[in-house]
């Protein structure tokens, strides 16, 4: 099995190891963004992990890892990681109401990625993992690129718009 | 690594006045989308201050010509004292922003995309005889291509901001 970057792999990687990212400063109802983000990847059938909440007032660090299997040899990854800090809680009126919101400079960023052969059954020798290799490098190259890894690719840009709807950010919109 | 060459080099447009950051956003957008670009956005920064929001945005949308070569356009667009405004435009009151933006575009060709030429450094120096002589043609029409599409950019940009500029 392996793991294809859909943005690009190590050569687009920053000096601090992460990619394609939002950062806001101002008020965020994280509630919001939290419960809309969660609904999102369970109405697509994304299976969806809090695999770290660290929380060290006044910062607070989150990772989300949700996968989605598309069929019995590709699956999908999607990584976010948050990095909040300055946390400071604030009462703001929302739509007529006063609710509990976040002051804080928020920081995350997207790393989609697509497993291969996530079952394993063509690792059970080097042989075998040479031929996929081989397979996925030469064979079904662009069908791979066309058809698995750029609809991922505009996915994770729907869910970017969404993190910018809800934080409120002046660029938000996408024309696809 | 691959060869990256840069054939544009820090075009800029600065502008000070009435304008409409979503619209500004969704017609860089667009235009990308419409020249067949594919959409990647590598930093976008909002920050919140009492004189107005202070916006950065990092665009690099690249277009695949072939297995070979590939072109990206780079925006840097930095927008100080972002506020929201209303003005009066053919008797109603219409809501837009006002502040500076500050655009920087860069233009990249970048050939053998996909690291098929570089494991080894006899490769490397094919690639870069290949590069010269036998597909010097191709290379100056893709160079050639990506100027004219960071300058219809460019006029794009203008005749939006220009708009705002005879609007209010």
């Amino acid at each position: 099995m392996g793991k294809a970057s859909v943005f690009g792999g190590e050569s687009q990687r920053t000096a601090k190891g992460r990619i394609d990212f939002i950062r806001y400063a101002g008020v965020v109802d994280f509630d919001a963004l939290y419960k809309r983000v969660v609904k999102w990847f369970n109405k697509r059938g994304y299976d969806f992990y809090e695999v770290l909440y660290k929380d060290k007032p006044p910062e607070l660090e989150i990772e989300w890892h949700a996968e989605r299997k598309l069929d019995d040899f590709y699956k999908y990854h999607m990584e976010i990681y948050f990095h909040i800090f300055d946390i400071e809680e604030v009462e703001a009126i929302k739509d007529g109401k006063k609710k509990k919101m976040m002051k804080c400079r928020f920081w995350v960023n997207f790393d989609p990625k697509v497993e291969y052969d996530w079952q394993g059954r063509w690792s059970k020798n080097e042989f075998t993992k040479k031929l996929l290799d081989f397979y996925i490098k030469f064979v079904i190259r662009r069908e791979f690129q066309l058809n698995i890894a750029d609809p991922f690719w505009y996915i994770t840009y729907d869910l970017h718009n969404i993190f910018k709807e809800q934080l409120g950010m002046e660029t938000a919109g996408n024309v696809r | 690594m691959s060869e990256m060459r840069i054939i544009v080099d820090g075009l800029t447009l600065n502008y000070e006045g009435l304008f409409n950051v979503k619209d500004f956003y969704m017609m860089i957008d667009r235009f990308f989308w419409e020249k067949g670009f594919d959409k990647r956005e590598i930093n976008n920064m909002e920050k919140v201050h009492p004189d107005g929001k202070y916006i950065e945005l990092e665009l690099q949308p690249y277009k695949k010509l072939s297995d070979y070569a590939k072109i990206i356009i780079r925006i840097f667009i930095r927008m100080f004292d972002v506020k929201e405004v209303e003005v009066e435009v053919d008797g109603k009151k219409v809501k837009t922003n006002q502040g500076r933006i500050e655009i920087l575009l860069d233009g990249f060709l970048e050939t053998d995309w996909e690291g098929r030429w570089e494991s080894k450094p006899s490769f490397i120096f094919l690639r870069t005889i290949f590069d010269k002589f036998i597909y010097k043609t191709y290379i100056n029409r893709h160079e050639a291509m990506l100027k004219s599409e960071v300058n219809q950019l460019k006029t794009q940009i203008k005749s939006f901001l220009n708009l705002y500029r005879y609007r209010a």
